[in-house]
Parts: structure tokens; sequence; C-alpha cells
């Protein structure tokens, strides 16, 4: 039965500041069991409640999460509570083989980099939710591994035009 | 012989800030000579010593080190000089880009950071470390700017390597 994970570092309290526009960068690191399907991990929280936020940028890095060489099946997603896929389709390229999430990117599995969807950064948020990395394949020889990786947010004060909002 | 180069910026003190996660990134720019091998540049301070604190990314700009080939270079730090760019030829061979977060190739003229190097906790003061690992076979003087982030945690991290 699939499982919901969170990072080691989940329970640690989410960077705070009493100021608009400032950069808050929350790191988090996960010791990856060997992952099954619809397998989740919660990596960090987005306190977006009663006081919006904009997420706008993420970074990953994940170890090779399937240690099959031949024929790799592992596919994951990168997203939250409301949408599995939001910042990242489901994929293959990274976790079938070390590589990266970058939010900001725009990669492909040639070169070991997996950018984020079109149109999904920045992203307001005005209710709690979860950065949430899914497992939607399960990996054809699962092997433990390593997730660490950080996420960009910043408090907004007055809502951003900012067009897709949670 | 080697020398051991600072950045143009290198005595500017580094910024700071008290509270945890907010992120502060430091610019640098190095007036790069012509390089022989094992000649290092400090580019910027990793200001750990005291207040524990994560580099989570970095950036550099580098113009053409070698009218021809024969340049190789590596970004680490005192205790590991390809810690967070392994020795590469690509860029400083010609004009390209470094970017922690990134995984670039040569035919991107980018070199990205290594795998599992980033983000890094360091509780020692240290230093973003350029080192020229094989000489130029024709040198050329050059320029290189960038930046580095980081930030202050306040409690210690559970993100694995430390330094």
């Amino acid at each position: 039965m699939a499982t919901a994970y969170v990072a080691d570092n989940y329970s640690v309290p989410m960077f705070n500041i009493a100021r608009v526009g400032v950069v808050l960068r929350r790191e988090f690191i996960w010791t990856v069991p060997a992952l099954i399907v619809n397998d989740t991990c919660k990596l960090c929280k987005i306190p977006g409640l009663g006081t919006p936020l904009i997420v706008s940028n993420i970074f990953l890095d994940v170890t090779d999460l399937d240690s099959d060489g031949a024929t790799p099946a592992f596919a994951g997603s990168l997203g939250d509570e409301d949408t599995a896929g939001r910042f990242m389709a489901i994929q293959t390229g990274v976790g079938q083989a070390a590589g990266k999430f970058v939010g900001t990117g725009s990669g492909t599995a040639a070169t070991g980099v997996q950018g984020g969807l079109l149109t999904a950064l920045p992203v307001q948020y005005n209710a709690n939710k979860n950065l949430i990395f899914k497992c939607t394949t399960a990996p054809s020889t699962g092997a433990t591994g390593t997730i660490k990786g950080w996420m960009d947010y910043h408090y907004v004060g007055a809502a951003s035009p900012i067009a897709l909002s949670v | 012989m080697a020398t051991a180069y600072v950045s143009d910026n290198y005595n500017v003190p580094m910024p700071d800030f008290p509270g945890a996660g907010v992120v502060l990134r430091r610019e640098f720019l190095w007036t790069v000579p012509v390089l022989i091998i094992n000649d290092t540049c400090k580019l910027c301070k990793i200001p750990a010593a005291g207040s524990p604190l994560l580099l989570t990314n970095f950036y550099l700009d580098l113009t053409d080190l070698d009218t021809s080939t024969g340049l190789a270079l590596s970004l680490g730090d005192e205790d590991t000089a390809g810690r967070f760019i392994a020795i590469q030829t690509a860029v400083g061979q010609a004009a390209g880009k470094f970017s922690g977060t990134a995984s670039g190739t040569a035919a991107t003229g980018m070199a990205g950071g290594l795998l599992a190097s980033l983000p890094v906790q360091y509780s020692a003061n240290k230093n973003l470390i350029l080192k020229c690992t094989t000489a130029p076979t024709s040198g050329a003087t050059g320029t290189i700017i960038g930046f580095m982030d980081y930030q202050y945690v306040g409690a210690a991290s559970p993100i694995a390597l430390s330094v």
C-alpha cells in the first residue's frame, strides 16, 4: 500500500519574515526508501493561509531511484495536494537516473535536468498546502536514495495579480 | 609558480542578515590574468563560523581564457577543489557559464553543478575557490563575474553534507 512520507526536516518551522518581497529559501532533505506506486512525500509546507505568498522557484537534486539500468520504469511528479503534477508533469528522466528538477529550468532528460512546467511559476497560495513529490509509476528495481533541494517563496502583502491562485 | 589570487572585491564584507532563511546573494568580479596550472582564486568568503549557513546556488560567467585549448577548471572550496564543479574543459576554453542548479553540457556552453553538491551546509569559514587544474595552451586575460547564494539557518539543518 502506498505511503505518505514526509521529509526528514518537515517538522522544522518554515522561515518567516514580516516583509514583502524578501525571498525565503527553505531547504529540505528526504531519505528515500524503495518506492512503490502512489507513494508521496511532503517535502515542505507552503504556509499561505492568512499571509498570501508566492512560490517562485524549486530545486531538487535526486539520486538514482531505480537501479534497473536496462529497463527502468520509475516515473514521478511534483506538485501539491490539489494537483500532483502542478510543477512537474509525470516524467521518467530524473529518478530513473540521478538528476535535477529546476523550476525555472527548461531541460530534458538528455541533459539530466527536468524543467518546471510552462506557466507553473510563480504561483500564489492563499491556503496552507505542501510541496509534494509523487511516485506515479513504481521503479522496476527500487533503490533507496536521497532527495534534497529547496523552495523559494516570498510574502506579498496585498494579493498579487499572478493568475493562478491556490 | 602557481598564485593564490583573490577576486577584485574579495575584501568587501559579505552581506549579513539576522534572520534565518533569507537568501543573501554576493556578487564577485575577478579580472583574470593569464593562468598557469594550480592557480586559484578566492571568489568570495563563505562566512559560516559561529552561524551555520547553507550555500544554495552559484553562478559564474566566464570569458574565453584560452585562445587555443587545454585549459581545465574546477570550482570548490579549500577542502575539495571540485566540490561544486568537477574538472571540466568546456567553459574557459570558450566563453561560458557555471550554474549550480543547471546541468548543462559543453554544447550549451554551460557547466552544471555536480549532482548532490547543493545545497550544502557550512559551519566553518571557507572560500568559494576557482582552480586552474590544467594550464591553457594560449592563455588569455579575461573576466569572471557571478554570484553566490547563501542563507543563515539558525539551528543546524539536516542537509547531509556538512563542511
